[in-house]
């Protein structure tokens, strides 16, 4: 998901993302949305760049950035499991099973394993409540979890 | 209960095609330039007369929204917002409006988008919601290739529907937050006056609705103002998607007529509360934000805007969350503040500051680690959060904790006395250091 | 108009006001902290809210509401607000209470105590015990340079630095980042800020976040005696408040005056005090065998007089420079036709400006408050960012309201507003008047051109001609009407527009400033005076005797044989003439160090010891002759229009125009005087831009 590319190369594909967006006023979510796509986070290179081109400071980008909780300012792990943590998720045992994926990923929340292979992020409310509890793996979601769902689900990330 | 008849979301399930295909089979986008052809005047009548009420949790009627815009298009253009931004834990509704039955929603826009005069919609839709996004997208393309919409669409009002998402934060479903994050901006909500009716998306008039509310104009169009207004109570009149989760047999996304009673809701679409009714302790229900109900208030409880108001909480996005008596009702509650403190734009002093503080508070009750007289300390705490914030984030924050305090607060206080009675005595700090 | 009762009370009140204008317009007070009259309104601190009746129940925040939302009554009746009812009550204590639950309880360290808006509200609207048992919040502080130190964790988010920064300074550095109760001030790198005005968001920051450094830990407000008086780093003339403890001057803060700097001053007026305690000259010095002897008045004296013993006035020279008030330049030019010697500039600068075209010839007409009327602004030769940043900010809030096309002729430089660059030098110019550039049009066509004409463009070979250009321009685009003068001169000395209102220039066949310099340097001159002159080159005036009347060790007192120690104008009441023409007088917050005098005294006394005594002997009696000869400086804080016609009369004056570019005079903003050059904050600001323009040019 990350490639660490140098500050040229992210230079001109940022650009080219800011000129994708040419035609739309105040872009700036569209555009931060697709430097995450492409790097899996909005690396420091790009703030510049972004910020050069819509004639915005590096602090308003960076303010916006750290407003929205989705971007990233460093790169996540290969995976991502992300796991609900609201309360209709929580009323069919939610918080057991976030216990369960700290322990079992040795992980606290925001924290990459070692490797970097799994990144463990709460989110709140997927709209999965009908089918509780629930998560996202690599953007994919998972329902109805319980403990057996959710080892298979890290086996495979992990693997 | 709702006849299957009288539905308007046919394939909440997604049991049946969800493209446009599918969707003209169950009778949408039938005669719609006829209804255009009726006119703006026409069209907002109807609206007003069907008694639709806003399906984003406010509840205000959405005729008379629609009627806000003004009635030239001036230097500026007018742009419908549609706010997709589903982010209310409890609330699943409208995404499987966007999943399931998307035409609904797009043909919605053309026929709202005509009645305010504009010519572009844009969808804000929650950045959680990465297939739904792409299902609406789908939609989208599929009605610009039957030219049902675009430029000189069959229809006979150009108009364009741009889809956009957000990016983490509650925030952006309050739709003047939602205008600032469309703009590329932090949702940081406006001030109003001016409304966004006037100064909307890029400084144009614009009109803020939920999927839910613009998905079933078409339908209440097409079959008219008085069949919508027939279905449910007086001055709370139609069908209303119910999102019921939590401690029911089987939670689930239905269609039922406004005002059903709860009983009748869980008992016939959930298969009843989890072990039983009478295991029944309290339920929230209109989304995480409005205060809960005991079991003592759901016998006889009416699921409707007026009802809930008059219990002193709400129906909000009718996202009933039920809680058995398995629950930690304080724990459930802290556990919410937690969610407004964290989504709390900082903008403003009260909800910045307060809700912070009500987290905390909670958090401690949660434990038992408090005095009885914070009790109250708290509840004030919350009145002076409400009301007085820019956007309606500071009285979500405080709701649900006055909720708690005036049901149950007997369990926060046995809670205090527990802890206080298991408490171990300090240790020296003399004996700590060595 | 609209009509309303506040607390009872019935007024009427212009229809765009907000509520919070119409509670004060009726007499009540409404706290605030994010809410100031020259920001955008953000309405976030909640501290001003008000109970409108018959709306929605609850409060409603008076600075985001404007008079013309509010509903009448059922039968037409005004509508209803009330500032002191239990609900407004109950909302303000609420919000100042979860204002102070993060807000750490350092008043007594903290810079702001005495001062602080928090602290005085807290005291009207606080409640005595505080209900929060949960941990402070504390917040890191942030390095924003040397000016702004920050106590992050006293700040209360009321935005008001960053919408200063953004809007009136122009620069986007500051930003609130994150969100919830984790949102913080901050600029994105910890970089320092780069605005010349960034010193205001001390005075705007109602709570101890940001304050001075330079001044941090020094003094407690209420130890400080204030005294009101005038800038002079620039020849904008902004009102300043100097505090005093005892002889030092501890602080510079603005005051406000709408005409000139609403209430901005620049961090070169606000930062510069420091200098005024280095560097000082603290008594008389005459130079024997190459070296400097301290000397007494007397000796001082008598060294010059035996000096001058039998000197023919025309080999006597005096040269004004550019902090001399009024009155010391009017004793000096007093003194030098007494001895016989039309020799005197007030023009360090050699600028191609002079008092027999009239006043208009060289003042800025327009005012600084007529700025907000023009349509079109055409600056030649300036940079008025560095200048005179205080107007520049003017300039950025007329461009702000829209509808302004600015042209550039000059520096491409960051000027804080887009504007047209119409080319580097005199040439384009010239195609301007010749209609050859788009912009003429632009000028032509607006109702209140303003052209604004710089030293960079006057202080040159062609001056003269680039004046009598610009004056043909405002002549040709019908900028010298009889109810508007768009020809304007921005002066960078605040002594200039002084020295050339009472004639301190060359008399009858007397010598300008680099004509005094070269006759000194041939021999030609016997004694030259400097009135702190020190922008000259001092290697230039050979063997002549160089007596020097100033503050500071600077350049003109290490070229000078004779230094005669003369008071700061902080130390001394003088007349000062801003760029506009508007007259007004520097108070005395502080006594000179050691010998030093004030410099009108010094010169009386000289002409004592010189025979030649002028007939005055209090500050009172000289401005009662200078009054009688020049009656406008009477006027104070008042400005003698000058006579559009007499704009029309320099059109003719200048040779050709040369190709050199023009390049703005002031090219480090922070180290343009003595003073400034004395101080170590300015030298530490300057060195920080140095650096800044470097990574720029790599």
């Amino acid at each position: 998901m990350t490639c660490p590319a140098s500050a040229e190369e992210v230079a001109k594909r940022v650009t080219e993302i800011v000129e994708d967006h040419a035609g739309r006023e105040g872009p700036l979510l569209l555009i931060l949305h697709d430097v995450q796509e492409t790097y899996g986070y909005v690396p420091g290179a790009a703030v510049k760049v972004i910020a050069e081109k819509l004639n915005l400071s590096r602090a308003e980008v960076h303010g916006v950035m750290s407003f929205y909780h989705d971007y990233r300012e460093k790169p996540a792990g290969r995976h991502v499991i992300r796991l609900c943590r609201a309360e209709a998720c929580q009323s069919l045992g939610g918080e057991r099973l976030a216990d369960h994926a700290r322990k079992q990923l040795g992980l606290d929340w925001h924290e990459t394993s070692a490797d970097g292979a799994v990144t463990l992020e709460p989110v709140f409310c997927l709209g999965l409540c009908a089918s509780a509890p629930a998560a996202t793996v690599d953007g994919k979601l998972v329902a109805r979890l319980d403990e057996d769902r959710l080892d298979a689900a890290i086996r495979e990330v992990s693997a | 209960m709702l006849k299957d008849q009288d539905r308007i979301f046919t394939n909440v399930y997604g049991l049946h095609d969800w493209g446009l295909k599918g969707a003209m089979q169950r009778g949408q986008w039938d005669g719609t330039k006829a209804i255009l052809e009726k006119g703006r005047d026409w069209i907002i009548e109807q609206m007003k007369a069907s008694g639709l009420r806003g399906r984003g949790g406010a509840g205000f009627p959405t005729g008379l929204k629609w009627s806000f815009m003004p009635k030239e298009v001036g230097e500026r253009p007018h742009y419908l917002v549609v706010n997709a931004d589903e982010s209310e834990p409890g609330t699943c509704k409208d995404r499987e409006i966007l999943r399931h039955d998307p035409h609904h929603l797009v043909e919605g826009c053309l026929i709202a988008g005509f009645a305010m005069r504009a010519h572009t919609a844009f969808i804000y839709v929650r950045g959680e919601f990465i297939r739904e996004r792409e299902r609406l997208q789908a939609a989208i393309d599929q009605a610009y290739e039957a030219k049902l919409i675009g430029k000189n669409n069959k229809n006979g009002w150009d108009f364009d529907i741009i889809v956009h998402h957000g990016a983490g934060a509650y925030i952006c479903g309050e739709e003047t937050a939602l205008l600032e994050s469309l703009e590329g901006k932090k949702g940081q909500p406006r001030l109003k006056p001016p409304f966004p009716a006037n100064v909307g998306l890029y400084g144009c008039p614009s009109t803020v609705n939920n999927v839910e509310s613009i998905a079933v104009a078409p339908t209440i169009l097409r079959r008219g103002a008085s069949w919508f207004s027939g279905l449910g109570k007086p001055n709370n009149t139609g069908t209303k998607l119910f999102a019921i989760s939590g401690h029911v047999e089987r939670p689930c996304v239905v269609e039922e007529e406004m005002g059903i009673p709860f009983r009748e809701l869980v008992e016939r679409h959930c298969g009843g509360i989890r072990g039983g009714w009478d295991n029944l302790k309290a339920i929230i229900p209109g989304g995480s934000s409005v205060p809960l109900l005991p079991a003592s208030e759901c016998d006889e409880l009416d699921m409707d805007f007026d009802t809930l108001r008059g219990k002193q909480s709400g129906l909000g996005t009718a996202a009933v969350i039920v809680m058995d008596k398995s629950t930690d009702v304080i724990k459930a509650i802290a556990r919410i503040a937690y969610f407004y403190k964290h989504e709390s734009c900082g903008q403003c002093t009260p909800c910045r500051e307060g809700t912070g503080w009500m987290w905390r508070v909670m958090e401690r009750m949660a434990r038992g680690e408090a005095q009885k007289s914070e009790i109250d300390t708290l509840f004030n705490v919350t009145k002076q959060v409400e009301g007085h914030t820019i956007c309606a984030l500071g009285d979500a924050a405080a709701w649900p904790i006055q909720g708690l305090i005036r049901h149950f607060r007997p369990e926060i206080e046995q809670r205090i006395d527990e802890f206080t009675r298991n408490a171990k005595p300090a240790e020296a700090p003399l004996a700590a250091a060595e | 108009m609209a009509k309303l009762i506040v607390d009872g009370k019935e007024i009427e009140v212009p229809a765009e006001y907000t509520l919070l204008q119409a509670c004060e317009e009726a007499g009540a007070e409404v706290p605030r902290f994010c809410f100031h009259d020259r920001l955008s309104i953000a309405g976030n601190c909640r501290m001003c809210l008000v109970e409108v009746k018959g709306g929605p129940p609850k409060p409603t925040a008076s600075c985001a509401m404007s008079v013309r939302d509010l509903r009448p009554g059922p039968n037409g009746e005004p509508p209803v607000v009330e500032t002191k009812s239990p609900m407004v009550k109950k909302a303000r204590e609420g919000v100042m209470e979860f204002l102070l639950i993060n807000h750490p309880l350092d008043c007594p360290i903290c810079d702001q105590g005495g001062e602080c808006d928090l602290q005085d509200q807290a005291m009207a609207y606080g409640i005595d015990a505080s209900r929060f048992h949960e941990n402070k919040r504390a917040v890191e502080d942030k390095y924003i340079g040397p000016l702004v130190k920050t106590i992050m964790t006293r700040c209360i988010h009321c935005t008001r630095c960053v919408r200063f920064t953004t809007e009136v300074a122009g620069i986007s550095e500051l930003g609130l980042i994150g969100r919830g109760e984790d949102a913080e001030i901050t600029t994105y790198l910890e970089a320092a800020l780069t605005s010349e005005l960034q010193g205001n968001v001390i005075d705007l920051c109602p709570v101890g976040a940001l304050t001075s450094k330079p001044y941090a830990f020094k003094a407690r407000p209420w130890e400080l005696t204030k005294t009101e008086s005038v800038d002079v780093m620039d020849a904008v003339g902004s009102a300043i408040r100097v505090d005093t403890r005892g002889r030092e001057v501890m602080r510079v803060l603005p005051r406000l005056n709408e005409a000139v700097n609403e209430e901005w001053i620049s961090d070169k007026t606000r930062f510069i005090f420091d200098g005024l305690k280095t560097q000082r000259l603290d008594r008389p010095y005459v130079k024997v065998e190459g070296k400097f002897k301290a000397a007494d008045w007397n000796t001082a004296f008598d060294a010059i007089a035996a000096k001058l013993k039998g000197v023919d006035g025309k080999r006597i020279g005096a040269i004004a420079g550019d902090m001399a008030s009024v009155e010391e330049m009017f004793a000096l030019k007093q003194l030098l036709e007494s001895l016989g010697s039309p020799n005197m500039d007030c023009r360090q600068d050699g600028a191609a400006l002079s008092p027999a075209f009239g006043r208009s010839s060289y003042l800025f007409n327009s005012t600084i408050d007529g700025i907000e009327d023009a349509d079109a602004i055409l600056i030649i030769g300036s940079n008025p960012r560095k200048e005179a940043s205080v107007l520049n900010a003017r300039i950025r809030k007329r461009w702000r309201r829209g509808d302004l096309k600015i042209g550039v002729i000059g520096e491409q430089a960051d000027l804080t507003y887009d504007y047209d660059f119409l080319g580097a030098g005199p040439q384009s110019l010239a195609d301007l008047v010749a209609g050859k550039l788009a912009f003429a049009e632009v000028l032509k066509t607006a109702e209140r051109p303003l052209i604004i004409v710089g030293q960079g463009a006057l202080a040159r070979k062609d001056g003269a001609a680039v004046l009598s250009n610009a004056a043909k321009l405002a002549k040709a685009v019908g900028a010298l009407s009889d109810d508007w003068n768009g020809f304007n001169v921005l002066h960078t000395a605040a002594a200039r527009v002084g020295g050339l209102d009472i004639g301190f220039v060359p008399g009858e066949g007397g010598l300008g400033t680099a004509d005094i310099m070269q006759a000194a340097g041939k021999g030609d001159l016997d004694v030259v005076f400097l009135l702190g002159a020190d922008e000259i080159d001092m290697t230039q005036f050979g063997d002549a005797l160089v007596v020097y009347i100033g503050t500071h060790g600077d350049a003109g007192a290490h070229r000078a044989d004779i230094i005669l120690p003369g008071a700061a104008y902080t130390e001394k009441s003088g007349l000062f003439v801003n760029t506009e023409g508007r007259v007004q007088a520097t108070s005395r917050a502080a006594f000179p160090p050691g010998d030093a005098r004030e410099d009108w005294a010094i010169l009386r006394a000289l002409s004592a010891k010189l025979g030649k005594t002028l007939g005055y002997d209090s500050l009172a009696a000289l401005r009662t002759v200078l009054f009688a000869e020049f009656p406008h400086m009477a006027e104070l804080d008042e400005i003698a229009p000058g006579n559009a016609a007499d704009v029309g009369k320099i059109t003719a004056g200048g040779a050709r125009l040369g190709s050199d570019p023009f390049m703005s005079p002031v090219r480090d903003f922070y180290l343009t005087n003595p003073i400034a050059r004395a101080s170590a904050i300015m030298a530490q600001c300057s060195a920080l831009a140095a650096e800044r323009a470097l990574d720029a040019a790599e």
